[in-house]
């Protein structure tokens, strides 16, 4: 029986129906999105990303991880909260165990990126790489952060193959097409949550309230890259681009989900990081910030990108050295 | 079939309540959860503040100094941490630094006990370890407006002592 929309049974009707109607929402949210084309670019920009930016780290490896570096594993019992925290390199404080180790990581950042065996190797990344922040807790930074939980939706992404939707629910559904269309939502969704939180904690700030922020960041000179002295004689500019980020990290995650809305959003964020990425010392967190943007592309867009990465990192470069035999 | 959408539900709505929850741990749904969630946030590293230059960004610039002393209380050799500018060609080197720096700046203790211990430790020569730490405050907008100050013009002539820590007291673990 169906009565008037409007009517008090008609109310009644709907908030009868309302938990199965948001349980059927919550489904095709979860797990009907086909996100495996944006997964797949995603994974190989935030892996190379994440290769560099940890190859780079290991060049330090002795000073931040070692048993004769920084922070010895004593001291750092003594002065951090390790309870529940483990590292295999606190299990095995060797040197050779500590590159051993880095170089499983960096290796499984590659095989991750580039399709082979991808889940496996992501789940080999994320150990490792918490396994590094647990025995050094006092180096990790944002980058460090973000990427714990990217590479652990990672695990549960499966890219390497087409997916192969099934028609209908009575066919049966896969595990591995739910749980990658689960984990290409909770990387959309832990992006928001970044910025949602990152703003309304800037909102405590007098800074930030000022408008002067931008300033503190570019004229640390331990953060600033360049000693741009001539931004001071730009106020309206510095106020313009704290109140800019302000607003822009606080409203994105509503913002985002709206068609018309998501490209502005996203273009707006890329500035942002870029210009955080030239201005001050930590590009590979810009970077990687901006990875996760291509999930929130249209299947054709980024399909669009793939085709033109893989054409300009593989098929160009080949023809090129066909040309040079 | 539905079953398997139940159960990855259950699972989710619990991932989701810890993404949404870590970086509010201080809130009293966090602490009334914590026996479970605690485990998760700091196994895995799932409670995340997500304060990124929040709520107000950086503060100064930081240096720990120090002196390494021999027996007789005369000083070795001196030295700080961090550079004020990156001597790396990859800047990412130095960001790791000024976190680690940052890190034993806010607690005297943890300056005394982890500096101190990697001071003794990289000076074999040392009898014991001085240290000090100061800041230099961020370029005022308006001085550097008018010519006055420069961003890289960084002053830390202003130093605080932290204290003196015998190294033979870190080998047997006694901080100074």
């Amino acid at each position: 029986m169906t009565f008037e929309k409007d009517s008090l049974a008609g109310i009644f009707q709907n908030i009868r129906i309302l938990p199965r109607t948001a349980y059927a929402g919550w489904c095709h949210f979860f797990f009907e999105a086909d996100g495996v084309v944006q997964m797949r670019l995603f994974r190989l920009l935030f892996g190379v990303i994440l290769f560099f930016a940890y190859a780079l780290r290991s060049i330090d490896s002795e000073l931040f991880f070692g048993a004769n570096g920084l922070l010895d594993i004593e001291k750092m019992f003594e002065s951090l909260p390790m309870t529940y925290r483990w590292s295999f390199l606190t299990w095995f404080p060797s040197t050779v165990v500590l590159w051993v180790h880095t170089g499983i990581f960096l290796l499984a950042l590659l095989t991750m990126a580039f399709g082979i065996f991808p889940r496996v190797s992501a789940l080999i990344a994320f150990l490792l790489h918490v396994s590094y922040m647990h025995r050094n807790m006092a180096i990790v930074y944002g980058l460090d952060m973000i990427s714990t939980f990217f590479l652990f939706y990672l695990i549960f992404t499966n890219t390497s193959l087409p997916k192969t939707k099934s028609s209908s629910p009575a066919e049966g559904e896969k595990w591995t097409d739910l749980l990658t269309s689960a984990a290409f939502r909770m990387t959309q969704i832990q992006l928001c949550v970044i910025y949602a939180y990152s703003g309304w904690e800037k909102l405590k700030g007098v800074q930030w309230w000022r408008g002067e922020a931008i300033w503190m960041v570019f004229a640390n000179p331990q953060y600033a890259r360049f000693e741009a002295n001539w931004f001071s004689h730009l106020p309206l500019v510095v106020s313009f681009i704290s109140y800019f980020t302000l607003l822009w990290e606080m409203y994105f995650p509503v913002c985002v989900w709206m068609p018309r809305l998501r490209p502005w959003m996203l273009i707006g964020g890329v500035l942002m990081h870029f210009g955080i990425g030239v201005a001050i010392l930590i590009p590979f967190f810009s970077a990687v910030m901006m990875s996760v943007y291509v999930t929130f592309l249209t299947q054709k867009d980024a399909q669009w990108l793939w085709d033109q990465m893989i054409y300009f990192l593989y098929v160009k470069p080949s023809r090129f050295v066909g040309r040079l035999r | 079939m539905q079953l398997k959408r139940a159960v990855l539900s259950v699972v989710l709505f619990f991932l989701l309540g810890i993404i949404f929850i870590g970086p509010n741990q201080n809130s009293y749904h966090a602490y009334f959860l914590s026996p479970v969630l605690n485990p998760i946030f700091t196994g895995l590293e799932f409670g995340s503040p997500w304060s990124f230059y929040a709520p107000d960004p950086g503060g100064p610039s930081i240096r720990l100094e120090w002196e390494i002393l021999d027996s007789k209380g005369e000083a070795i050799r001196t030295g700080y941490f961090p550079e004020l500018r990156s001597p790396y060609f990859f800047n990412e080197r130095q960001v790791r630094r000024l976190v680690f720096s940052r890190f034993l700046f806010i607690s005297d203790d943890k300056y005394l006990n982890i500096g101190s211990s990697w001071l003794c430790r990289s000076n074999p020569d040392a009898n014991s370890v001085r240290l000090w730490k100061s800041t230099a405050k961020v370029p005022d907008f308006y001085k550097v407006q008018t010519g006055e100050e420069t961003i890289f013009g960084a002053d830390f002539s202003e130093r605080v002592s932290v204290g003196n820590a015998f190294c033979e007291d870190l080998r047997n673990g006694r901080a100074g």
